[in-house]
This record gives C-alpha cells, sequence and structure tokens, in this order.
C-alpha cells in the first residue's frame, strides 16, 4: 500500500479547551488522518473502508516482530522504550502473553491518548490485536478512566463491533493516580494488589500479570503498530528522525492559543514552527516544558529552535516523553510554575519508598519558599542537595522525574532565581497549568 | 543459578518500598551502604568482587529485618517502571 504524504508539515488535531474531545481537523495523514470531529467517532465500517482489512491471522507472529523491530517504533507513554524489544521478550517468555493498552493518560495537560480512543479507538484496537498477534496473546486489556466519558464509551462502542479478531478485549478502570499509569503499578492493579509501582525481579514482559508475559503499550505506540502492520516498517520510518522513527503526537498546553491542541509531527521541524503554526505563539516564549510534567524546561530561544524529533530531543536531553509541551509566557513566574506542579507532584507519590515520601514534600516547600518572598540563598543550595540525594532513589521513576523538573527549572530560570533568593522575587503569578488529572468535562 | 566464584558478577540491591531505616546494613555492611538524611539505605556500588565482599554482602542481606536487600547476579533490567529522564 502506498500512502502520499506532504512530508515537510506539520499535521493537526484541535481539541477544544474545555477539555472535552473536541474539533478533529482534516489535516492528518496518519494518526490523525480521516474524517473531521463533526464526523464523531470513526465507525468500524468507516475505518475499514478507509484503511482496509487488517488480516493478522495471515501474518507470522515472527515476521510482525520482525518488521516492528525494523520501524523502529519507541514507546510513547514517556519511556520510550523499544516496542519490538517487549513483544520479543513476551513472545519468548513462559506462559500466555497478555496485551495491555495504557491509556490513562496521567499528565494532567495530556490530551493525545483520549484523542486517539475518542476517534479512532479501532486504530488503537487493530495495534493491540497486531501486538497480540506478535506475542501470542488471547487477550488484551484496555486500561483507561472511565470518568472520561466520550473517550471511554467511542472505545467501548468500538469493542462491540469488533469481529473476528485474534484475541479478546477487557477494559479496565485504572484508579485516578498519576503514578498508576506506570507500567509496574498498572501490572500491580491487574494482579489485585493495587496500582503501586514495584521492584520486579522480571521485566513485566516477561512476567506480568499473574506471572504471564505483558506488553505495556501506551495508547499512541498501539495506533502505530496498526499502521505499521499495515503500512509496514519503512512507510513509518519515512516520518519522524533517525534517532526514533515515525510520527508523533504532541499536546499544546499553557500560553498557547488552544491548550489541549494535539498536533501530529510527521518530519522533523523545531519547536518554535510547531508552536508559531499551531500555539499562535510567534515570539520565543520565557520557556517551555517539554515533555511532561516530570519533563525538563527550556527557556524559550533555545526551545523554539530545537528539532521536534523523539530521537534529537532525547539526545539533547530533554525527551519528548508524552508527548506534552508546555509554554510559558512572560506574564508568569516559572519558579511558582514549577513549585505548584512540584507541590501536586509530591502528593502524588505512592506513598512507598522514603527518598519520595520525606524528600518530595521538602522539595516542595523549600522551592515555594523560594518562589514566594521568603528565599534565601541557603534555599538553593539546599535544593541542590535534596535533588542530589534523592536522583535515581525510590521503585518507580517519580522521584527521579520531579527532581530532574526542579534542576532544570533551576537551571533556566537561573537569572530570575537569583532575584528571588535575595528577597526581591518578581511580582508574577504562576501559571494555570491543570493539576487535576484525571475527569473530562461531558461534552 | 552459577556457583559463586563463577564468572558471575554479583550485585547488592535495595528494594527501596520495602526499605524502612532500621540502618542495620549500614553497621554490618559501611563499605558498600550509606544511609541519606532520613535514613534510608543506599547502595554505593553494588558491585561484589571477591569472595569475602561476597561473604559480607549475604549477612548483610540476611540482616535487614524488611528483607528489602538482595544479591543479584545480573545487573537490573531498565525496563521495569519508568526511566529516569535526565
Amino acid at each position: 500500500m502506498s500512502v502520499v504524504e506532504d512530508r515537510d508539515s506539520v499535521r493537526t488535531c484541535v481539541v477544544s479547551a474545555s477539555g472535552a474531545l473536541g474539533i478533529l481537523g482534516d489535516h492528518g495523514t496518519r494518526l490523525l488522518a480521516g474524517p473531521p470531529a463533526s464526523a464523531g467517532v470513526e465507525r468500524r465500517s468507516a475505518h475499514l473502508a478507509r484503511l482496509g482489512g487488517l488480516d493478522l491471522v495471515d501474518m507470522e507472529p515472527e515476521a510482525l516482530r520482525a518488521t516492528v523491530r525494523h520501524s523502529g517504533l519507541e514507546g510513547r507513554g514517556g519511556g520510550q522504550f523499544p516496542t519490538a524489544a517487549k513483544l520479543e521478550l513476551a513472545a519468548t517468555s513462559p506462559g500466555s502473553s497478555l496485551v495491555v493498552v495504557n491509556a490513562s493518560e496521567g499528565e494532567p495537560s495530556s490530551r493525545k491518548d483520549r484523542t486517539l480512543l475518542g476517534y479512532r479507538p479501532h486504530l488503537v484496537l487493530d495495534g493491540a490485536m497486531a501486538a497480540a498477534r506478535a506475542c501470542g496473546a488471547p487477550h488484551v486489556v484496555v486500561y483507561l478512566h472511565r470518568a472520561r466519558r466520550v473517550s471511554t464509551s467511542a472505545m467501548l462502542e468500538a469493542i462491540e463491533e469488533r469481529r473476528g479478531d485474534v484475541a479478546e478485549v477487557t477494559v479496565v478502570d485504572a484508579p485516578p493516580r498519576y503514578v498508576a499509569g506506570e507500567s509496574s503499578a498498572l501490572v500491580g492493579y491487574l494482579d489485585g494488589e493495587g496500582a503501586f509501582p514495584r521492584r520486579r525481579r522480571l521485566p513485566v514482559a516477561a512476567a506480568g500479570v499473574g506471572g504471564r508475559p505483558t506488553v505495556v503499550l501506551n495508547a499512541e505506540t498501539s495506533a502505530h503498530l496498526g499502521l505499521i502492520a499495515r503500512n509496514g516498517a519503512e512507510w513509518f520510518r519515512d516520518a519522524g528522525d533517525a534517532g526514533s522513527p515515525g510520527s508523533s503526537l504532541v499536546t499544546l498546553a499553557g500560553s498557547v492559543a488552544v491548550p489541549g491542541l494535539v498536533v501530529e509531527v510527521l518530519a522533523a521541524t523545531t519547536v518554535g514552527e510547531a508552536l508559531s503554526r499551531f500555539g499562535g505563539v510567534d515570539e520565543p516564549p520565557a520557556a517551555v516544558l517539554i515533555g511532561g510534567y516530570e519533563g525538563t524546561w527550556v527557556d524559550g530561544s533555545g526551545a523554539v529552535a530545537a528539532p521536534l524529533g523523539r530521537g534529537a530531543l532525547a539526545a539533547c536531553g530533554t525527551p519528548l516523553g508524552c508527548g506534552l509541551l508546555c509554554v510559558l509566557d512572560g506574564g508568569h513566574c516559572g519558579l511558582r510554575t514549577t513549585a505548584r506542579l512540584v507541590e501536586w507532584l509530591a502528593g502524588e507519590s505512592a506513598g512507598q519508598c522514603g527518598p519520595c515520601v520525606f524528600g518530595l514534600p521538602e522539595v516542595a516547600a523549600t522551592l515555594s519558599r523560594l518562589a514566594g518572598a521568603g528565599g534565601a540563598r541557603r534555599d538553593v543550595r539546599r535544593l541542590r542537595q535534596l535533588t542530589a540525594s534523592i536522583v535515581g532513589r525510590g521503585d518507580c521513576g517519580h522521584p527521579t522525574g520531579v527532581v530532574g523538573l526542579v534542576d532544570s527549572a533551576l537551571d533556566t530560570f537561573a537569572s530570575d532565581l537569583d532575584r528571588h533568593a535575595r528577597g526581591r522575587p518578581c511580582t508574577a503569578p504562576a501559571a494555570p497549568l491543570e493539576l487535576a488529572a484525571s475527569i473530562e468535562a461531558p461534552r | 543459578m552459577t556457583a559463586p566464584g563463577a564468572s558471575v558478577q554479583w550485585s547488592l540491591e535495595i528494594d527501596a518500598a520495602r526499605c524502612d531505616g532500621h540502618g542495620i546494613c549500614l553497621l554490618r555492611f559501611p563499605e558498600g551502604i550509606s544511609l541519606d538524611e532520613w535514613g534510608f539505605a543506599t547502595v554505593r556500588d553494588g558491585r561484589i568482587d571477591d569472595a569475602v565482599s561476597l561473604r559480607r554482602a549475604r549477612r548483610v542481606v540476611a540482616a535487614c529485618p524488611e528483607g528489602a536487600l538482595r544479591l543479584s547476579a545480573r545487573t537490573p533490567v531498565a525496563m521495569v517502571g519508568r526511566e529516569p529522564r535526565r
């Protein structure tokens, strides 16, 4: 199958500012291709008419895994782990495998996963079935928040419409916690033990739910698989950059024209081009937070020049993670904004590991003092000391992610920090970024 | 499992969720353990290079009242959990 694409363009899909699923543009050529938002969820008949059927039974599992390997697909939930490695491990580990589509999307400002569920649920399910075929899984679990009613009902209706799939599908309601989407927490929850991250002897792809090999795929990763199974590895590699091929979904948040806008980036462009074209941000902003709330602050002039490709951004030490770009304008204080995020993130700890339980609240309190009027130079030294003793600790990436955010804020907002530390803070407020993770306003 | 003494790289690992900060590990294996400011253990350099260290490491694993320490014959796989971003 040949697909004609404009490689120089960035493709979009629009999500309304209210947080509910909104308008789907007519510009997408890959994940966001197809009918506009006014058409609502794409039904099975329309999906098949547009993309053709996907006869997985005719595909050998080994050949399917080889295709995924050649495609270079990496996970889109934040970890950027090679998808083929998970499938390979599951296929070669003892026990019957399980595929889990992780659509819990715990990042408060991110919208990409629920957008896919809400408009292209069959594409997500096609990918899950391809994964199931590739590792011999008779069962697929879709892990989502039922409280997000629009995307959930679209997915439930899509499941009802499926016929002749290689695996059965079950929907599981995720707990409304930031860490509940972490893969070991997800496995713990499906095992009936609560959604707590756990250090495991083996990767979950080798021994996960009930000891069975468990392939956990972010919803976007799964949707990519649905297209890779149809169009092949070379087609997939024609987008993205050499370091990490394929198109990427990006959610714009913060001081942009439409917070919650989801864009699909096909070819390597720059962060600045994407912000200008889709965010209405024509001048370099004060700063951009790249990769999610546990991502990295980059100062505005550096950010706009950065290539918006997964491989390139990872090489710069600012990975795209879950695809979130939060724009901070000059009217908001980066330190206050970070303090607000850290306070929330500290409260989202699973409460299991000492450095997270005792360390993060102290980081939050010190940063808040500094962000307010009561800060001093010793607070900056104390923050650096705290982040150094917390990085790499704990059983999951949460504490490390939070102190990474703090360190990048101390670097990026250095001149501002100096004024705050001398007791002469700026008067700008924190940016009003979303903090509640999971609920979607009904449409 | 390969017998100790063969060309196996043993490493001491900690399960941070189990550690309750009793501090016994620091008393038993000060060369390999340090405690953070809240009293929770960190493994300094998990690699166990000789038979004497291996014996001492085995004892410290047994001494932890929470069972938070263990010896592993391979390096931990980064696939578990979210990878650190920076």
